[in-house]
């Protein structure tokens, strides 16, 4: 089985699914059960607020590390068949500079989530 | 005797009413459910359900195609929550996004030295491989490392922050009713059966979730939810130096005693 077939199942599975629940559920919306969850008040503001500086940081250290687990798996696949000291140094310099950065960055604080390293 | 239950209680779920939030972006509102759910299960695609059977034909790089479809499924839980505009929804993306990126690279990085071990990328090589010795002892800690990822990836708890009842009330599912709830819900369980068997490919050399699904639920009854900072401060400052510097241990060890094959 290809996975577009594999694809057209999955989707036709979920939409027979949702359709029968959109054919078989009442439909009687009105203005307080429409609105906004906000734990019995009234909605106040808009839901898009200012967030913690630290999950964008996180995002921006998982974006390096993810590129570099992509440039590892190769590596990684094919050390048996190279079997070259040349190949295994190239490697080692690539990831000492990484953790190189990752140290820096870590002696920087932007690792300190909020209260875990002031204690 | 309630065999029935389980397939009542879906059946309950589709014959619910599903409800729009007015505020909500309705076309990414209702399309992520089907998002998270048909990812999860394209999981099923490749992964060997036996010694030589899987469900599609899908010869070479097995792994990365389930490393990119568990990073793929993490946009599931951001669109659902950023569309449902609820500041609950909101905040339980926030926080499961950052839980289940920074994991995703512990589990990488952790899956990087079994094919370090190996030497191939494919599951049935893996899966041969450890006929003899399973890797789970070869590779204690990092076994461990993986689990633990594992565990923090399918949410479940002491690692539940995404759906933190006391505090979020339902993370990114919050705003979800009926059917597309179950969407997510069915999904979170499939990986969980998916992520089983995972864990005994890649460490033990059989396929079976079931003992996973116990040590999930072991888990669930015997401990506490971790805080949200210590559970990503543990992933970054802990796991990760002590990943990276494995990482440069391995292929050292494995040149200098001239265990590459």
């Amino acid at each position: 089985m290809g996975i577009l077939q594999l694809l057209i199942i999955i989707l036709g599975l979920l939409i027979i699914l949702y359709g029968l629940s959109f054919w078989a559920s009442s439909k009687k919306g009105d203005i307080e059960k429409l609105s906004t969850y906000e734990t019995g008040f009234n909605p106040f503001n808009d839901a898009r607020m200012k967030i913690d500086i630290i999950f964008w940081i996180i995002g921006l250290l998982y974006l390096i590390f993810d590129l570099e687990i992509i440039f590892i798996f190769p590596f990684a696949s094919i050390i048996y068949t190279i079997n070259s000291f040349f190949a295994f140094t190239a490697f080692f310099l690539f990831l000492i500079i990484l953790a190189l950065g990752f140290v820096f960055e870590y002696n920087e604080g932007a690792l300190d989530i909020v209260g875990t390293n002031k204690e | 005797m309630g065999l029935l239950q389980a397939v009542t209680d879906g059946v309950k779920l589709i014959l619910k009413e599903g409800i729009i939030p007015n505020h909500a972006n309705k076309t990414l509102f209702i399309l992520s459910p089907f998002f998270f759910f048909g990812i999860s299960l394209l999981n099923w695609f490749i992964i060997p359900l036996d010694y030589g059977l899987a469900v599609g034909e899908f010869k070479g790089g097995g792994i990365l195609f389930t490393i990119t479809l568990s990073e793929i499924s993490i946009l599931g839980i951001l669109y659902a929550g950023y569309s449902s505009n609820s500041k609950y929804s909101l905040l339980g993306s926030l926080r499961a996004v950052a839980q289940m990126i920074s994991y995703s690279v512990a589990m990488s990085l952790a899956i990087i030295c079994i094919v370090l071990t190996i030497g191939s990328i494919d599951y049935l090589t893996i899966l041969y491989s450890q006929s003899s010795y399973p890797l789970f002892l070869a590779l204690f800690p990092i076994a461990l490392i993986l689990i633990l990822s594992c565990v923090a990836e399918t949410g479940r708890p002491p690692m539940d922050l995404m759906e933190a009842e006391s505090e979020l009330v339902s993370g990114h599912m919050t705003e979800y009713s009926g059917v597309a709830f179950a969407f997510f819900f069915l999904a979170e369980y499939s990986m969980m059966l998916f992520m089983g068997i995972f864990i005994t490919i890649l460490l033990f050399g059989f396929v079976n979730p079931l003992p996973f699904i116990f040590l999930l639920y072991w888990l669930r009854a015997s401990l506490p939810r971790i805080r949200i900072d210590h559970i990503l401060s543990m992933g970054w400052s802990s796991l990760l130096p002590f990943l990276t510097g494995f990482i440069l241990f391995l292929p050292s060890i494995l040149l200098t005693f001239d265990l590459l094959a």
